[in-house]
């Protein structure tokens, strides 16, 4: 279920970047990061008998609920960096159009 | 623990030339030169360590290897840290000579350390997402360079890096999370132990070709370097002759270390890949730059056909292929730096960037062409310079393992871009001023000492690479049996 809306989240993220207009850059963008974020989650982080990775691989874990929480910190640090990034590339567009008075990116030649 | 003072020190030195604005502009530019030269000394006791003891490895609070971040350094890091420390440093020199784009300004020194802590931080990284973390770092510092200033051009040059190298870290990113899916860990050393565990068991064929397309985007290899040319010609020439040497480095640097890891010695498919890499890249760098006719756009395809070479030696992965590819990395970086630096001393005499509007260097400032016919040769491989030896070791190396056509396409190239270093040699130094621009009661400008000087020594390091060849050499075959070695690697991590 989870890997078809990241499947959609990249399709519509790519769809995005290549679309002309300045604005959906950033949509797009916003889009591949959660995209990755949530893959990151799916992959490494939910799998049926997930244990630590603190746990030694042949001890029984302790508890069935207790999932690998390294993905998680991996998916904060990303969500953190990808914040980041937006909030540069946002002034990056605002100064372009300030400065070429365009939003469409064809024409920025 | 000093392991870590190649991150430690950049950042100590961002804060102080931030909290410096509203010093004086000496005190800045004092204290600007003095974070280069501690960062070189860091680098070169690293490096000297590293010789004596093999390994520097430190544990960050202390974690046991795989569960902490492991911060490691081995000779390759040691070379690297050297090399794009004294790189940043001679730039450095340079970009408070230059007098032009408002760079001497608090802000651009703290980006300039903020650059080269990223760097540091991806060559001691022992860890592959904190790589990744070290990347983003060095990665928003060079978005913020290669914008400074504003200009239209720029920024239209900037929005495509941008985007490519966002797009590239998120593929990144995808492939970090699959490869924990599939091997349960993240350590470097211990990626490898488990994937020599597996024998061959493990397939690793969609992680590594998501890393690799991060990799790839980064390092401005075959299919993925069209932002390179359209981007790096458009800041002030400082940054570009900065990110021309340094920048795609780090990404071959990050790719021979993963791909070492991973890369069985004999397997077919990993090397055949790479080889086919290498050749395009050089082969399409080569070939656009020879229709170039703007010294940066020219010099820039040259860094992804130069880039070829480097993928080459990851590529043959025997000890002398990769003894040739780091010799390589070493003279490259030096060497194209230089030749940024010559033609912004050029643009300061000349007055411009177009090769058919210059001209009569050679005849006016004989002391500079000489300057620039070293660092073509050099760049070219003619003997006895610094190229000649990393591209003699790596097609050497293409030969004992009968890689014939792909031998065949590094010796097309050289020839190639000495082709190139003539037509610039020609257009811009031994032709006479064109004739229009002499009607117009033309003048040479002239190019301020100190950034002549900052090319005497680039030029200096390039012939010591030549004079002093058997001791580097020396240095970059320990590298590459080290990086050889895995078991070695794995050893001195995990303590197993």
């Amino acid at each position: 279920m989870l890997s078809i809306v990241i499947g959609v989240l990249y399709a519509v993220g790519i769809f995005f970047l290549l679309r002309r207009s300045m604005v959906r850059i950033i949509l797009g963008v916003l889009f591949l990061g959660n995209a990755t974020n949530l893959l990151i989650f799916v992959t490494a982080g939910l799998k049926a008998n997930g244990q630590p990775s603190f746990l030694a691989k042949t001890a029984e874990a302790t508890k069935p609920a207790l999932s690998d929480s390294l993905p998680q910190a991996l998916i904060l640090t990303a969500i953190v960096i990808s914040f980041g990034v937006v909030a540069y590339l946002l002034t990056l567009l605002r100064k372009t159009h300030e400065v070429t008075g365009e939003s469409d990116l064809d024409r920025l030649k | 623990m000093i392991v870590f003072a190649p991150i430690i020190i950049p950042l100590i030195f961002i804060i102080l030339s931030l909290s410096l604005g509203k010093a004086s502009g000496a005190v800045q530019r004092i204290v600007f030169m003095a974070g280069n030269v501690t960062t070189i000394g860091v680098a070169v006791t690293i490096l000297r360590r590293v010789l004596n003891e093999g390994y520097l490895v430190a544990q960050a609070g202390a974690w046991e290897a795989p569960y902490g971040i492991t911060m490691v350094a081995d000779t390759f890091s040691g070379i690297m840290l050297t090399l794009t420390s004294l790189t940043v440093g001679v730039v450095s020199l340079y970009s408070m000579a230059w007098r032009e784009d408002k760079l001497n300004k608090p802000v651009f020194f703290a980006l300039i350390f903020g650059l080269q802590m990223g760097m540091n931080g991806a060559f001691i990284a022992g860890d592959l997402f904190n790589l990744y973390v070290w990347f983003e770092v060095m990665l928003i510092s060079s978005f913020v360079l290669i914008s400074y200033g504003s200009k239209k051009i720029q920024l239209k040059g900037t929005l495509k890096y941008v985007t490519m190298n966002l797009v590239s870290s998120f593929f990144f990113v995808a492939g970090i999370a699959v490869l924990y899916s599939a091997v349960g860990t993240l350590n470097m050393a211990d990626l490898a132990y488990r994937v020599r565990e597996a024998n061959g068991e493990l397939n690793l064929f969609a992680p590594s070709a998501l890393i690799l397309m991060g990799f790839a985007v980064k390092s401005a290899i075959f299919p993925f370097f069209f932002w390179l040319p359209d981007s790096y010609h458009t800041p002030p020439l400082p940054v570009t002759a900065l990110f021309s040497g340094t920048l795609t480095k780090v990404g071959v640097y990050s790719m021979i270390r993963f791909y070492s890891l991973i890369h069985l010695p004999g397997d077919v498919f990993y090397t055949q890949l790479f080889l086919f890499i290498a050749s395009t890249t050089m082969i399409s760098g080569v070939l656009m730059a020879t229709s170039q006719f703007e010294v940066r756009r020219l010099l820039s395809f040259h860094i992804v056909s130069q880039i070829g070479y480097m993928i080459m030696g990851l590529g043959l992965f025997t000890r002398l292929a990769l003894t040739g590819a780091i010799f390589y990395i070493i003279g490259h970086c030096i060497v194209k730096t230089n030749l940024f630096l010559l033609s912004g001393i050029g643009y300061k005499i000349t007055g411009t960037f177009n090769l058919k509007q210059s001209g009569g260097l050679m005849k006016h400032k004989p002391f500079i062409a000489i300057l620039f016919f070293i660092s073509a040769l050099a760049l070219v491989g003619i003997p006895p310079l610094s190229g000649f030896f990393g591209k003699f070791m790596l097609i050497k190396g293409g030969v004992e393992s009968h890689e014939f056509i792909h031998v065949a396409s590094a010796l097309g190239v050289s020839f190639l871009t000495l082709f190139s270093m003539l037509k610039i040699w020609n257009e811009a130094y031994a032709k006479d001023i064109p004739e229009d621009s002499q009607t117009q009661d033309f003048q040479f400008g002239k190019a301020p000492k100190q950034l002549v000087i900052s090319s005497v020594i680039l030029v200096v390091v390039t012939l010591s690479l030549t004079f002093g060849s058997k001791f580097i050499i020396d240095i970059c075959d320990t590298a590459a049996n080290q990086l050889l070695d895995i078991d070695g690697y794995i050893r001195v991590i995990l303590n197993r």
